[in-house]
Order: C-alpha cells, then sequence, then structure tokens
C-alpha cells in the first residue's frame, strides 16, 4: 500500500495506491494519521490506484470520516474501481462517506 | 579450563626482565669504561712506581759513585805511598755505609816488580775491618770484569753481581774507577763494593701487587733481584722461546724504558721497565687478573646486590599487581557465578579509585539492568503465558457460546484464524416457531474483536427474544454497539426470520456480503438487499428491512469475507464467482451439515497450505 500526501492550499490531495488487507492495515493507519491528527478540512482522496481493502481498510476509512465530520471538514473518495466500490456499498459505508 | 597464567606473574617476570637488561647492560658499560680506566691508571702508576724505585736504588749508587770517584783522584795524587793508599781504601769502606769493601788494583807493570797490587779493604759479617793484599795467584783481578771493563773502556764501571771469593765472600757489585797517568795510560783501578742483599727489600717494597714480579736484569742477563724466584726462573727459560719476553729483555739491555704487554685470560700482564745507571734495567710485571682485582669484587658486591635488589623488585611488583587485580579476580568469579544464574552475587569491594573501580561500577550496573531486565522478562513472560490462558479461555467461552445444536434445517460452521475470532452467528428458534438466524463479521481480529463480537451477540440474543420486527431488532443492536464501540469498530451483519410454515423470510442486512439464494429450480443468486450500513458506525441509524415468499426447498447460503477473500499461495482470491459456481454445483445436496462442510473443504482445498487470515464462517438454511 502507498500513500502520497499533497496538500495544495486548503485542500489536501491523497492518492492511494495498491490493497489495504490484514498484513498492511496497520501501516496504512500510520500512513493516514496526519490527516486525523491535523486540521486538514477538506480531504480529497483518489483511489484509482487502490485494488482491494478488507474490513480493517474500512475501518480506517470509517476512523478518518468520523475524524473529518468531528471538525465539519469533507471527505472525498475519488475514481474508486468498481470491486472496491462494491465492498464500500455492501456494507453501506456509500452511505456514510462521499464517494465520487 | 585452561591454566591461566596470572597477570600479576606477567607483569612482574616482564618488569623483572626489563630491569635486568637495564641492570645488566649499565653494568657492562659501567665496567668496560671503569676496567680500561682502571687498567690505564695502573699501568701509569707502575710506571711513576718503577721510575721512583729507580731512583730510590741509584741515590746511594750515586753517592758511592761520587765517594769512589773522589777516593780514586786522591789515589791518583798519592801514587807510590802504598801506605797512604791503604788507608784511602779503608778510608771508602769505613766512610761510604754502602761500601763494604775497596782496593786499588794496580794495572800489569805499574807498581814496581810486583806481579799483582792491590791493598784491599773490608769489613766481616761482625762489621771489623780487615786489610789485605788482594792480588794472588789464586786471585788474578786482570781477568775480572770489575778490573777488565773499565781498564778496557778507560770509563768507570758498575759490575754485575757476583759472589766475591777474593774479599767481601757475599753478593755484590762493584764500581771502579779508572786512575790514569797524564799519558791516559791505565795506572789503577779504584774500586768500591756495594753489597746488593738490600736491592731485593726495595724490590719487594716496590711491589704493587701480591703476585707481582719485580726484578733487575743485569747485563749479563742475569735477574740480578727479583721478587719471585718461580717467576724469575720462568721467565729465563721463556726467553728462549717466546719473542714477546725476548724482545723485551732486548729492549731493557739496550737501555730502553717503555712497556709490553703480555699473554692472555688470567695470566695477561704487563712489564714496564726503565734503564739504570748502572746499565742494568729495572723492571715490575703486573698481571691483570691483579690490577682488577679489587674492581672485580666491587662489581661482584654489585652484582648480587643488584640481584637481590631485583628479587624484591620482583616480589613487590608481584603483590602490588595481585592486590590491585584481585577485585579483577573477583569479578571474573562473581562474573561465572553471575552466568550460572546467581544474579544476586555480591561484587567485590573496590577501595582503589581507579579502572578497576570504573570496571566493577559497570558491572555492578550490568548487574542491575540484568537483574532489571530478567524480571521484566518474567514479568512480561509471565502476562504473556496469562494472556495466551486467557485468550484461549475465552475461544472457549466464544466457542462455546456459538449455537451447535442444530435443527435438521439449518447447519453453521466458524473457523477462527487466530485465537480468538471476530465472526459470528447465531439461530434461535422463537416462540412462534419462527427461525431466526443470524452471521456477522467483527472488523478487526483477536480479543478486541472478539469482545465486540461477544457484545454483538449478547445484544441479539436479547433482541431476538423481544419479537421485534427485523429493521427494529437491527437498529437495537446497532444502538448497542455503537453505545459500547470506543475503537471505531464496526460490525456487518445479516439477520433472517424464517416463517417455516408460510416460507415467509424477512431479512435486514447491515453492511454485510450478499447472501445466496439456491432456489429449488437449481437455480443460485445473490439476494439483493438493502446494504444499510455497518453496525456500530452511527448511533441512531434507521435500518429497513425486506421481506421475500421462499419456495420449498429453497437454501439459504450466509457467509463471510473470509470465504469470498480466502486467498491461495498466488494471492488470488476465492471470490464470488468460484462461490456462486460451487454452491450450484452442490444445491443438490441435502444434508445442510455436509453442505457447510462442503464447501469448508472447498475453500481449504483452494487455499491449501497458505495461512488463513481472516475468520470464515458459513450458515447454510433450508426451507
Amino acid at each position: 500500500m502507498e500513500v502520497k500526501i499533497n496538500t495544495e492550499g486548503a485542500k489536501t490531495l491523497v492518492e492511494l495506491n495498491g490493497r489495504i488487507d490484514t498484513t498492511n492495515a496497520d501501516q496504512f493507519q500510520k500512513d493516514i494519521t496526519p490527516l486525523m491528527q491535523g486540521d486538514a478540512m477538506d480531504i480529497e482522496m483518489d483511489c484509482s490506484g487502490m485494488d482491494y481493502t478488507s474490513s480493517q481498510g474500512l475501518r480506517i476509512f470509517l476512523m478518518l470520516q468520523k475524524s473529518v465530520g468531528s471538525r465539519k471538514g469533507k471527505l472525498v473518495l475519488k475514481n474508486m474501481k468498481a470491486q472496491v466500490r462494491e465492498v464500500f456499498d455492501i456494507t453501506g459505508f456509500s452511505n456514510i462517506i462521499t464517494i465520487q | 579450563m585452561k591454566k591461566i597464567r596470572s597477570l600479576s606473574l606477567r607483569l612482574s617476570l616482564n618488569i623483572l626482565l626489563f630491569v635486568s637488561v637495564l641492570f645488566i647492560g649499565a653494568l657492562a658499560v659501567m665496567a668496560f669504561a671503569n676496567y680500561r680506566e682502571i687498567v690505564e691508571a695502573a699501568e701509569e702508576a707502575t710506571k711513576s712506581k718503577l721510575h721512583a724505585m729507580v731512583r730510590d736504588i741509584e741515590a746511594p749508587l750515586v753517592g758511592v759513585e761520587v765517594s769512589t770517584q773522589s777516593a780514586g783522584k786522591f789515589a791518583a795524587a798519592m801514587i807510590g805511598d802504598d801506605k797512604m793508599l791503604q788507608r784511602i781504601t779503608e778510608q771508602l769502606v769505613m766512610q761510604d755505609s754502602m761500601v763494604c769493601g775497596s782496593t786499588v788494583a794496580f794495572a800489569r807493570g805499574r807498581h814496581g816488580d810486583d806481579r799483582w797490587y792491590a791493598p784491599y779493604s773490608y769489613l766481616d759479617a761482625d762489621g771489623t775491618l780487615h786489610s789485605i793484599q788482594l792480588g794472588h795467584e789464586g786471585y788474578d783481578y786482570y781477568g775480572m770484569e770489575w778490573f777488565r771493563v773499565p781498564a778496557e773502556t778507560g770509563q768507570p764501571h758498575w759490575s754485575n753481581p757476583y759472589y766475591d771469593d777474593g774479599g767481601g765472600q757475599r753478593l755484590m757489585t762493584t764500581y771502579s774507577y779508572p786512575i790514569k797517568d797524564a799519558d791516559g795510560e791505565l795506572i789503577a783501578v779504584v774500586t768500591a763494593d756495594v753489597p746488593v742483599e738490600w736491592l731485593r727489600d726495595v724490590l719487594e717494597k716496590n711491589k704493587p701487587y701480591e703476585k707481582s714480579f719485580v726484578t733487575i736484569l743485569c747485563t749479563d742477563t742475569t735477574l740480578l733481584a727479583y721478587t719471585n724466584e718461580v717467576v724469575a726462573k720462568g721467565i729465563i727459560e721463556s726467553m728462549k722461546s717466546d719473542t714477546t719476553v725476548a724482545r723485551l729483555l732486548g729492549n731493557m739491555l739496550r737501555g730502553i724504558d717503555s712497556m709490553v704487554r703480555n699473554g692472555k685470560g688470567r695470566d695477561a700482564s704487563y712489564t714496564v721497565y726503565e734503564p739504570m745507571r748502572t746499565g742494568w734495567s729495572a723492571a715490575i710485571s703486573v698481571l691483570y687478573s691483579e690490577v682488577v682485582e679489587d674492581t672485580n669484587r666491587i662489581y661482584s658486591v654489585l652484582f648480587y646486590v643488584g640481584l637481590v635488589g631485583l628479587l624484591v623488585l620482583f616480589l613487590l611488583c608481584y603483590f602490588i599487581v595481585r592486590r590491585v587485580t584481585r577485585p579483577i579476580v573477583d569479578l571474573s568469579a562473581a562474573a561465572r557465578n553471575m552466568s550460572g544464574g546467581n544474579l544476586d552475587v555480591p561484587l567485590p569491594e573496590v577501595k582503589s579509585r581507579d579502572e578497576v573501580l570504573q570496571l566493577r561500577d559497570s558491572f555492578a550496573y550490568m548487574q542491575r539492568s540484568l537483574t532489571d531486565y530478567i524480571n521484566e522478562l518474567k514479568t512480561t513472560t509471565a502476562a504473556n503465558n496469562r494472556m495466551e490462558g486467557e485468550l484461549s479461555v475465552a475461544r472457549d467461552i466464544q466457542m462455546g457460546m456459538l449455537q451447535s445444536d442444530f435443527p435438521p434445517t439449518l447447519h453453521a460452521k466458524l473457523v477462527p484464524a487466530k485465537e480468538v475470532g471476530g465472526d459470528l452467528y447465531d439461530f434461535m428458534t422463537l416462540d412462534d416457531g419462527t427461525l431466526y438466524f443470524a452471521v456477522g463479521d467483527v472488523s478487526g481480529k483477536g480479543a478486541p474483536a472478539a469482545l465486540m463480537m461477544s457484545i454483538t451477540r449478547a445484544a441479539l440474543r436479547f433482541v431476538a427474544g423481544l419479537g421485534l420486527d427485523m429493521a427494529q431488532a437491527m437498529s437495537r443492536v446497532n444502538d448497542s454497539i455503537a453505545e459500547a464501540n470506543s475503537g471505531d469498530m464496526f460490525v456487518t451483519l445479516f439477520i433472517g426470520r424464517l416463517n417455516p410454515a408460510t416460507g415467509v423470510l424477512e431479512y435486514c442486512n447491515g453492511g454485510h456480503n450478499p447472501i445466496i439464494v439456491m432456489g429449488p429450480d437449481r437455480h443460485v443468486r445473490f439476494l439483493k438487499a438493502k446494504p444499510n450500513l455497518a453496525l456500530g458506525v452511527m448511533e441512531g441509524f434507521r435500518y429497513e428491512a425486506e421481506r421475500m415468499q421462499l419456495e420449498h426447498g429453497t437454501r439459504l447460503l450466509l457467509y463471510t469475507d473470509g470465504v469470498t477473500e480466502a486467498e491461495c499461495a498466488d494471492k488470488e482470491q476465492y471470490g464470488e464467482g468460484r462461490l456462486l459456481a460451487w454452491a450450484g454445483n452442490h444445491s443438490g445436496e441435502t444434508s445442510e451439515e455436509a453442505f457447510v462442510e462442503g464447501l469448508y473443504e472447498s475453500v481449504k482445498e483452494y487455499t491449501g497450505d497458505n495461512p488463513q487470515n481472516d475468520d470464515i464462517t458459513i450458515m447454510s438454511v433450508k426451507y
């Protein structure tokens, strides 16, 4: 799993590549931590390179959503592959996380 | 254990070796310089001594020469007065204490018709003066050295020592003074006999060392007087063979003064020699071994004192180093003891404030750290053991909580990936005869997931008994979970209630994988269900339930993502397609248990040796 974080003004652009599974979920959480602890208001994640996420990955997206939501920010996941989108749909996460 | 040479011994030996070399070297250099100086000084001293001795011997002889010459001049004036000549000889003997006899020996034909004429006065052993006529048939003095040499040369002469059997009867030398007439023809020889016994005392007195040899060499190569008879004989013998000695004697007889060194080793010697006015040569021979005897003694004392000093130094070093290294030895023993597991070994006290103290402190620090570490390790290990024990207990409890008294129409299997899993299933026949069932998956693994799972299951059990519809039931469970959810975990859950009398299925999906419906016509499909939202994410979320009429013979297959996401060695997942295909192929299975086990075997066969990384739950419900 590869995480690239770029800040462009008030907007934080994140690029996700690869798989989130049992073996690297903890690392993914560490990589994402700055976004949860910082004060980024507008986070846009490009998921075009993301191939798979396990339920642990979902949990981390959920945490990020809660964190951003608590400071009235906005999290948008973009360009999600169909099989990944399906996981978000099945679990109903697409109802609470903005996916474009 | 290997035998070790102690540091103290090694260090002491090294110091001893070094100091010994230094000491012996210094001693050798000192001795070399010293010996040369001593030998040179001794040679010079011997020369001076010889010179003084020669002067000492010559002084009285000069006196004899002077008195004999004046007696001779007087006698020359008194030629013809025999009585006076007799008086002159008496006078010479009486006047000069060195002189024991004197004569005026006339040359042939110079005293009338007398064949010999030589009035002679001498002192006998008692000191009484006698006067006799010396020349007679038995004593033809013309051929004797004391007369012959001055007669021939016309010069005064000291004779070689001889035993005079004419008058003095003792070993003596004679000083002869020739008296000549106006034409220079010899008239008579005036003599003074001088005994030479006293020379021996003088020589003896001038012996610089006990074994030194002091001698006077006469012109006829006899040794006039000497201090050591054995040596004297040896010298005379070696004169013939030893060129050095021969040359020495030659030089001495030619009246040269110098010094020669002779011999080797213990016999090495030097001889200084100096000519005397009598024509003789005085010499002193000294053995070098005697010269350096005192020095040798001093050096041997020095050597033995040094040896004792070295021994003391060695012992001192040994004991000092041993005292210093004592704590190291103790520390090493303590370390061995510690390595045996006894961490409470007392460390030796170190009183010195040096490196050894540092070592001891470091050692003490290590001991403390090790003790702390081991204690910590013990605690951790104990905690780990306890945790493992607890986990296994938790697993037992968890697995015990799962229903296993399956009715014929339902079977389920749950295989956790770790000791305590996050999957769950539940079923219950309610009071109204309906069959309630649920399959869920907690995000995460291990103890927290298991705890979440327990909470979920407890909530499910509680809610199921309330007779609520599925949407309400789901909402209540969600609220319970969301309330207890502190770690941002969530649960996907599918619950359903089947009325076995009517075939009506009520269900509600909380973000769970779509279940598979296998119709009696062997048509296999995913059940379209609203996903709603995984439980625990949002408190108060309003879940929507759905309802459908099942045909008789329909089978429902519930599962968790542990089935579809099971991976083979190449990371490829079992997947929904494979699951659907397998279900289609086995829809004819009549036993729910066989169906469930068959699917599990299929998944296991697919993953092979690849470790299971998620809980696997399978449930089959038949109408």
